[in-house]
């Protein structure tokens, strides 16, 4: 599992719980789906216990005329408070709030609301407010709550957010909480090309940790955008495939690699061959340690098969070299 | 605290060691007091700038 997604629910759940995430080490066997569920249950115990005072503080501030209920929550409430107060309110009422609230103010509440609560104001909000809580949520790396807001606002919405997702990187580390391959394309169809090449760079340093987050999101966007993000990673150049090519092995992930180096024309399945088989010995055998095993012997007969002869021949001749038999 | 009815609809829940299930019992208290405090601060801050004429009103309505 993408470790950027665990980490990402650790401190979810433990932002709810006001502590830092390393006082959840009880629960490190847990995965990303069972502390999102275990937030969901904290949350809604945390709303149970205090809802009554949620209702009257909402019911109090329509006594006063709305800016000056706009002013106070942005001064005295604070955020916490505020999203509670936003969930026993109308949405009219709400919205009648946010027009005097500023866009980063907003973004701050939003990260404590209830999915469904949030989801019925964001889609009245003006596009150029949205567009504002999506940037300050950008600038502060909060892609969790991006990648929900992408995958559960209306599609025409995402297109006129995902404007503010100019970088390589912010589409990366959202699209790991993208779950809708529709969704996905709408966020990479925003990247201009030259940032589609650096999507392939970044998953290639190691200090970045991202190789995980662009296999999941190669696995999950639809064939065309598959062959797009493979076509720009080779015309980046040897230097990143190479430097691919060492993430991959350095973190084991030739199984994850070989369904999807099926989807490079001949030269490109070349250069990978000639990566995995001849830079180091060692990088070799642990690449063939993987890839020769059963289940990938379909995908591992796909890669010779596309060969011309003579590179055929010299493969096998290297298989023949490391004690590997060559695949049937 | 009695064991919150949302947790315990969890299947998840009853898996957890009951040193763990413990653990987050405290915790979940802990960040509900904290958060009380929080609450009764920022409301007592947005007092002060309720006009004096409607500030009984809202005290009364946010009384227990």
């Amino acid at each position: 599992m993408p470790p950027l997604r665990l980490h990402a629910e650790q401190l979810r759940l433990a932002r709810l719980l006001g502590i830092a995430p390393e006082c959840l080490h009880f629960l490190r066997e847990l995965d990303a789906d069972a502390l999102a569920a275990l937030h969901d249950a904290c949350q809604a115990v945390l709303l149970a216990r205090h809802q009554p005072l949620f209702r009257r503080l909402a019911n109090a501030s329509k006594l006063l005329p709305v800016s000056l209920s706009a002013w106070i929550a942005e001064h005295a409430l604070g955020p916490l408070l505020c999203a509670r107060i936003a969930g026993e309110l109308s949405v009219a009422g709400t919205l009648a709030l946010c027009r005097h609230l500023p866009a980063p103010f907003m973004a701050e509440v939003s990260l404590h609301m209830e999915s469904g609560a949030l989801l019925e104001v964001a889609v009245h909000l003006p596009d150029a407010t949205l567009q504002e809580i999506a940037g300050t949520l950008l600038a502060q790396g909060e892609y969790l709550l991006l990648g929900e807001l992408v995958d559960t606002l209306p599609i025409a919405l995402i297109h006129r957010i995902a404007v503010r997702f100019c970088s390589a990187e912010e589409v990366l580390r959202t699209s790991l909480f993208v779950e809708q391959p529709l969704r996905l394309e709408a966020l990479l169809e925003m990247l201009p090309g030259a940032e589609l090449q650096r999507l392939a760079r970044l998953a290639a340093e190691p200090r970045q940790g991202l190789l995980p987050e662009a296999l999941s999101l190669l696995q999950r966007v639809p064939p065309g955008w598959q062959r797009r993000l493979v076509d720009a990673a080779i015309a980046d150049g040897d230097a990143t495939l190479e430097a691919l090519v060492r993430e991959v092995d350095r973190l084991g992930l030739w199984a994850s690699v070989l369904p999807l180096a099926t989807l490079l024309d001949r030269a490109g399945k070349w250069k990978l061959l000639k990566l995995a088989l001849w830079r180091e010995v060692d990088l070799r055998n642990r690449a063939l340690a993987e890839v020769t095993r059963p289940g990938l012997m379909p995908y591992a007969r796909n890669l010779f098969a596309s060969l011309a002869p003579h590179e055929r021949e010299r493969a096998l001749k290297a298989l023949a070299c490391a004690g590997q038999l060559p695949p049937p | 605290m009695p064991l919150p009815h949302p947790l315990q609809d969890l299947p998840l829940w009853q898996r957890l060691p009951a040193d763990a299930r413990d653990e987050l019992r405290q915790l979940l208290e802990a960040a509900a007091q904290a958060q009380e405090r929080q609450h009764q601060a920022a409301i007592a801050r947005a007092l002060e700038h309720v006009p004096a004429l409607l500030r009984a009103t809202v005290r009364a309505m946010l009384a227990d």
